[in-house]
C-alpha cells in the first residue's frame, strides 16, 4: 500500500520513494511533471532550476541528465517527479501549542508583533535584526499563529551547524509538535509532519508545500548568490505564501532590494540583554601569516591567548584557510597549559557536528575554526580571535558576524574580539563601522 | 567548462609565452591540480604483480598466492590508483550517482594505458554492464566512459538474472562464491588472440577471473586486465 502522505507537497521520484511506477499511476489527484526540460541547447532542471548545454549532458543511452543536484538523486529525461497537492492534513492545535514561556524584551516584542503582522501578508519580509538578538525566539509567535491556523511550515536555513542549534530550542518551544529536521547529515527518515526544518537544499524536494517559511541566516553561504537554492526557495512556497528572511548583515542584493521597498523590512539593532556589541580590537602584525609558518609567535598574539587562558572562558580562533588550521593548533597547544585543551574544525571535518557539540559540553577550552562556525553558533561567554582578518575569506559580513559570537549571553554581554592583521582594510574598517554605527541606533532606539 | 568538477573552484589556466607560441592546442582539464593530487598513484615498481595492489616490494600479494592455489593462472592486473576515500568518493559520484561528466577525470590516464596494450596487438574487451543498469538506471557502461573512442571488442554479455545482488552489495565471502556472470558471445573461435579485459575496479578479482577463464575457454591465448583503481 502506498503511503499517499509522501507526496504531500513534495517531488519524488519512483527510485527515490521505492514504489512501483505502475502502482503509482494508480493514485488519485497524483501530479506528473517531467524533471527536465529541454530548451534549445539547454537542458533546464525543473527541481534546482540549473540550465546546462546539452552536449555535456548527453548519456550513451540518449538521456540527457542535469549534474547539479545529483547528490539528491539524478534527474534525467526519463525521470518523472510526482507529487500531490499540500492538502494541510492537519491535526488542529490550541494556543496552548507554544510550551515556551520565556519572556521578550520590549524591543523584541515590538519585532515579534510586526513580524506576526507581516506573516499573514503574502510574499517577502526581512527581520534585520543585530547579531544575537534572539531572532529565534522572536519567531515564536508567528510560528504558534500559523501551527494554530494549520499553515504548512518549513523553517529554513543555509548550514547544517545552524539547523542542528535551532532543532532542540524549537523542540523545546513546541513541545507537542512533531518536527522534522532534514538535512544530508541526519538519518531522519522524511514523514509528513506540519513542521519542517531543513537545511535549504532540502528544499528541492518539496514543490509548492509551505504558507509560511522562515528563512534563516539568508545572506550566508551556500545560499547566498545561489540561484538553485533561491530556486527551490520559491518552488517549495505554496502561490500566496509568506516567506521571512532572517538576518544580522543583509547583503548588497538584499540591500537594494530594500532601498527599492520591494521587500518591507523590520529592524532591531539591539541584542536581548540591552547591552552593545562588543567592539572589534584590530592588532596589526607585520607578515603575520609566514610568522606563523615559521613558528615565530607575535608577542601580541601570545599576550592575547594567555590573557584569554588566565580569564576562564571559551573561545574561539578564526583562520582563513585551511592550511594554518593544524600550524594554529600547534602553536595554542604550545603556548596555553595543559588544562586548556581544544581542536581544529573546518567544512569537510567528519567530525565537525561532534566537535562543536563537545566545544558547547565544555570538553574543550577553544576551537581553531575556518569561516564555517561564523554564524549561527552560540558557545555563551565566548571570546573571538581572527587571524590574518585582512585575507579575502573573511568578508564584511563574515567579519561582522564573528565578531558578534561574542557577548551573547547575558551572564557576560561583552567579550573580548581582536582582529590581527597585516593590513587594516577596507572591509576590517567597514565591519567595525557597521558595528559601531547599530550600537548608536541601538542608543537611540533604547530612548 | 571552467570549473573544476571535484571543488567547483574555477581551474586557472597559466599561460605562458612558450606556451603561446608553441602552437600546441589548448588542453583543457576538467580538475584542478590539489584535486588531482588526492589520488594516490600505484607504483609499478612496488606493486603485486597479480592484481595490482599497492605492496612495500613487488611480491605476489596473499589474495593472488590464494588464487594461484585454487589453479588459477595469475591475471597479471595493472591497476592506476589505490582504492582509497577518495578514489571511492568519486566512483560513488561517476557509478552509482550517474554523473556522466566525472568520465573525463581518468578518461586521458586510461586511455594512454589501454593503447599501450592495443599497440602491442592486444584486443581490448571491458567488463560488460547489465541491459537494465544501461537502459534505465545508470545510463551508460563506466568502463566505456573512460574508453571514449579506443575501439573495443564486445565478447561479453551479462547473462539476464533478475534479483540478482551487485556486486557491490556483497561482501568478500559472498563476492567469492558468485557464480560466472558473463556469456561469451564473440565469434567462435577466439584463435590464439591476446585481450586485455578493462574494469573499473578490481576488489577480488572473482569478476575478472570469470571473464578470463571464458575467454580462454573460448581459445584466447593469454588474458590480462588493467582497472582504474585497486
Amino acid at each position: 500500500m502506498i503511503n499517499v502522505e509522501m507526496f504531500y507537497g513534495r517531488q519524488t521520484t519512483a527510485i527515490s520513494c521505492r514504489e512501483d511506477e505502475e502502482e503509482l499511476n494508480e493514485l488519485p489527484s497524483l501530479e506528473k511533471r517531467p524533471a527536465v526540460k529541454i530548451d534549445k541547447k539547454f537542458l533546464f532542471c525543473q527541481r534546482c532550476g540549473k540550465k546546462t548545454p546539452l552536449k555535456e549532458v548527453l548519456l550513451p543511452n540518449g538521456d540527457f541528465y542535469c549534474p547539479h543536484c545529483i547528490m539528491l538523486g539524478r534527474m534525467s529525461t526519463s525521470t518523472i517527479l510526482y507529487s500531490i497537492k499540500e492538502p494541510n492534513a492537519f491535526q488542529k492545535y490550541g494556543s496552548d501549542v507554544l510550551s515556551w514561556h520565556g519572556k521578550l524584551s520590549n524591543q523584541q516584542k515590538t519585532a515579534s508583533d510586526s513580524l506576526l503582522k507581516a506573516a499573514s501578508l503574502p510574499g517577502d519580509h526581512l527581520l534585520w535584526a543585530v547579531t544575537g538578538a534572539g531572532k529565534t525566539e522572536m519567531t515564536f509567535a508567528t510560528l504558534q499563529d500559523a501551527l494554530i491556523k494549520g499553515k504548512r511550515i518549513c523553517f529554513a536555513a543555509p548550514r547544517i551547524d545552524v539547523i542542528n542549534e535551532l532543532f532542540p530550542r524549537l523542540k523545546a518551544a513546541f513541545a507537542t509538535i512533531d518536527i522534522i529536521c532534514l538535512h544530508s547529515r541526519s538519518n531522519a527518515k522524511y514523514r509528513y509532519t506540519q513542521f519542517v526544518l531543513c537545511t535549504t537544499h532540502q528544499l528541492m524536494r518539496f514543490y509548492r508545500a509551505f504558507d509560511l517559511m522562515i528563512i534563516d541566516e539568508v545572506d550566508s553561504f551556500p545560499f547566498l548568490g545561489n540561484e538553485s537554492l533561491e530556486y527551490a526557495a520559491k518552488n517549495a512556497l505554496k502561490a500566496g505564501g509568506t516567506r521571512l528572511f532572517l538576518t544580522a548583515t543583509p547583503d548588497e542584493k538584499l540591500q537594494r532590494r530594500i532601498k527599492k521597498k520591494e521587500i518591507d523590512v523590520i529592524y532591531l539593532p539591539i541584542r536581548f540583554h540591552q547591552n552593545p556589541l562588543p567592539v572589534p580590537k584590530v592588532v596589526c602584525c607585520f607578515r603575520l601569516r609566514e610568522k606563523l609558518f615559521s613558528e615565530r609567535i607575535p608577542g601580541a598574539f601570545k599576550k592575547s591567548l594567555t590573557e584569554f587562558e588566565n580569564e576562564g572562558y571559551p573561545f574561539l580562533v578564526f583562520v582563513p584557510t585551511i592550511d594554518l588550521l593544524e600550524k594554529v593548533h600547534e602553536i595554542l597547544h604550545e603556548i596555553l597549559s595543559e588544562s586548556c585543551s581544544g581542536t581544529t574544525v573546518h567544512a569537510g571535518d567528519p567530525e565537525r557536528i561532534e566537535k562543536v557539540q563537545a566545544m558547547r559540553d565544555g570538553k574543550y577550552r577553544y576551537l581553531v575554526t575556518t569561516t564555517i562556525l561564523e554564524r549561527g553558533v552560540t558557545f555563551p561567554k565566548l571570546n573571538v580571535l581572527v587571524l590574518c582578518a585582512d585575507a579575502s575569506e573573511f568578508n564584511l559580513p563574515a567579519l561582522v558576524q564573528i565578531a558578534g559570537r561574542a557577548g551573547r549571553s547575558s551572564e557576560r554581554p561583552d567579550g573580548h574580539v581582536r582582529f590581527f592583521c597585516d593590513n587594516y582594510t577596507k572591509r576590517i574598517k567597514g565591519s567595525i563601522e557597521q558595528i559601531k554605527r547599530m550600537n548608536r541606533k541601538a542608543g537611540r532606539y533604547c530612548k | 567548462m571552467n570549473e573544476c568538477l571535484l571543488c567547483g573552484r574555477r581551474l586557472k589556466q597559466n599561460m605562458t609565452f612558450d606556451f603561446l607560441f608553441s602552437f600546441r592546442p589548448l588542453e583543457q582539464s576538467v580538475v584542478c591540480k590539489a584535486c588531482r593530487q588526492k589520488f594516490e598513484k600505484i607504483d609499478f615498481k612496488t606493486s603485486c604483480p597479480g592484481c595490482g595492489r599497492q605492496m612495500s616490494e613487488k611480491t605476489i600479494c596473499e589474495d593472488c598466492k590464494r588464487w594461484e592455489k585454487a589453479g588459477y593462472e595469475l591475471l597479471f592486473n595493472q591497476a592506476l590508483y589505490k582504492y582509497d576515500e577518495n578514489m571511492k568518493a568519486y566512483v560513488t559520484r561517476y557509478k552509482f550517482m550517474g554523473d556522466y561528466r566525472y568520465r573525463l577525470i581518468f578518461a586521458n590516464e586510461f586511455q594512454e594505458k589501454v593503447a599501450e596494450f592495443q599497440k602491442q596487438g592486444y584486443a581490448i574487451v571491458p567488463i560488460p554492464v547489465d541491459r537494465e543498469t544501461f537502459e534505465k538506471t545508470r545510463g551508460f557502461n563506466q568502463v566505456l566512459g573512460w574508453l571514449g573512442k579506443i575501439d573495443c571488442e564486445n565478447y561479453l554479455v551479462m547473462r539476464q538474472n533478475k534479483g540478482r545482488l551487485k556486486q557491490s552489495h556483497k561482501d568478500r565471502a559472498m563476492r567469492m562464491k558468485t557464480k560466472q556472470p558473463f556469456e561469451y558471445v564473440g565469434p567462435n573461435n577466439l584463435s590464439d588472440k591476446k585481450i586485455l579485459l578493462v574494469d573499473d575496479i578490481y576488489t577480488t578479482g572473482r569478476t575478472l577471473y570469470h571473464a578470463k577463464t571464458l575467454l580462454e575457454d573460448a581459445g584466447a591465448k593469454f588474458v590480462t586486465s588493467v582497472t582504474l583503481a585497486r
